[in-house]
């Protein structure tokens, strides 16, 4: 068969690999971890705004989190990148600024979608962590003479926090793979210059197998990593 | 005097009424035990008293002062009581000696070193000074609730509140926790304890009251209590606790 006769690995490794570990990977970790740090911050803010006793906040953050989780991220992806500017650009004319214009980076973009979209998972985590411990907690910190405040997030935080970072990994492994999205955003990520890649040399089976074992060498050790965790502190936890 | 004074408190729980009128003062150094059958409203009374639970009406005056008035500094007054819980409440995540510096060291802004040598002394008189180190989740019940004693102690109250200490014991662990409670009320320490522990009333207390049904039925010595009760309901609970 010609197309068996044509593989090309040889090359496609020795040229697409550098590329992919290059500045691929450079974006791909800046997105990551950039992306993670301000999820689990912006997670615990939501969380701590669903469990707080104000309504008008629970109400807010609740309509967010419908709004988030009941559109794709791909959407919201293209929706930061390429309305955002535009809305912003529009307030900025009615505020009297006419010739005021923004341009979005990509990885600025994706870090944002992701950490929104993660966040909002991430904060229902966070939530029901924090419900489960037991009040027997609270009630010893109070009976102290620690405020609830202090009691919240000096005993209960970091007990929910612990009880946390198992399900933190499964989301971090699966927020690596989601960076691909951010190929439709044009961020140069793996899948983008992957592509980019096959347009020149059309060594499409290569490339794209190449692509999908790169995925794979990151995220499997991970995997791992994070099954190492989740035993090592339910092992602790009593 | 009385450093705690309770006058015609109430607390419900929507429409349920669990304490409908109970007037109970406790002097200082004064070891009183609370009994009861349950649902009595003995433990809603006790939590109550470091404002746990917020009474529906009533006074409790402490000092001199009514704590259920608006503005009272409510924090700073549950630094000067311990409380011991039924199920100890210890803090998985540190070891025995942070569960008993972590207070003192924040809210007495205690230096480390002397929280820690105070905690120490503390953990000797519970008898685990060699458990410093390790996490609660390692220690048994009996042992727990020593810890928790000794948490409590950390804070220097004046006075300290058990809510059934020994109640999710295994029966061979309750005498240790007994005795530590034992010796604190022969060092002096005043103390409200509600237990089922009928041994521990009758030779530790001062004062032992039986609670039904949201008051209190009888308020006496131990001696009158168990030899010479007055009431009626009072007889019939302790015939049934005491014979079985």
């Amino acid at each position: 068969m010609e197309v068996l006769e044509n593989l090309n690995f040889q090359k496609a490794i020795a040229e697409l690999l550098p590329k992919l570990f290059g500045d691929a990977f450079r974006i791909v970790l800046t997105v990551t971890i950039l992306g993670f740090i301000l999820a689990i911050v912006f997670g615990f803010i939501l969380a701590l705004g669903r469990l707080s006793k104000n309504r008008a906040l629970n109400g807010v953050v609740v309509v967010f989190q419908e709004i988030i989780r009941g559109t794709p991220l791909l959407v919201q992806l293209v929706y930061i990148y390429y309305v955002i500017p535009l809305l912003i650009e529009l307030g900025a004319y009615f505020l009297g600024i006419p010739d005021f214009s923004i341009t979005m980076s990509t990885v600025v973009a994706g870090t944002a979608g992701l950490a929104i979209n993660y966040g909002t998972y991430i904060s229902e985590v966070i939530r029901s962590a924090i419900i489960s411990i037991d009040k027997g907690q609270t009630e010893a910190a109070l009976a102290l003479g620690f405020s609830p405040r202090a009691a919240m997030f000096g005993i209960v935080i970091p007990q929910a926090f612990r009880n946390s970072i198992p399900v933190f990994g499964n989301y971090l492994v699966m927020m690596v793979k989601d960076t691909s999205l951010l190929a439709y955003i044009t961020a140069q990520e793996f899948l983008m210059t992957t592509k980019a890649y096959t347009a020149q040399t059309f060594l499409t089976i290569e490339s794209y197998t190449i692509l999908a074992c790169v995925y794979l060498v990151i995220c499997i050790p991970m995997s791992f990593v994070v099954k190492f965790v989740e035993s090592k502190l339910s092992r602790a936890r009593r | 005097m009385a450093l705690l004074e309770v006058k015609g408190l109430q607390k419900n729980f929507g429409e349920l009424k669990v304490l409908k009128d109970v007037n109970i003062s406790i002097d200082e150094g004064e070891v009183l035990v609370l009994i009861g059958p349950s649902g009595s409203g003995k433990s809603t009374f006790l939590r109550c008293l470091n404002l746990l639970e917020t009474p529906t009406d009533g006074e409790i005056i402490y000092d001199g002062t009514n704590i259920l008035k608006k503005k009272f500094n409510v924090m700073k007054y549950r630094q000067s009581v311990g409380m011991c819980f039924q199920r100890f409440n210890l803090f998985p995540f540190m070891t025995v000696l942070d569960n008993v510096t972590y207070a003192p060291i924040r809210l007495k802004k205690k230096k480390k070193i002397d929280a820690e040598k105070h905690a120490m002394e503390l953990l000797k008189k519970v008898g685990l000074a060699d458990k410093a180190k390790v996490y609660p989740d390692t220690l048994s019940g009996g042992q727990q609730q020593r810890v928790a004693i000794a948490r409590a102690l950390a804070m220097e109250p004046r006075i300290m509140l058990f809510d059934e200490p020994t109640s999710a014991l295994d029966p061979e662990l309750v005498g240790e926790v007994l005795n530590v409670m034992r010796e604190l009320a022969d060092e002096g320490m005043t103390m409200a304890v509600v237990t089922h522990e009928m041994g521990f009333a009758r030779d530790v207390a001062d004062r032992v009251i039986f609670m039904e049904g949201g008051y209190v039925v009888e308020n006496s010595t131990p001696e009158e209590m168990f030899t010479n009760p007055k009431n009626e309901r009072t007889k019939e609970f302790l015939s049934r606790v005491l014979n079985n």
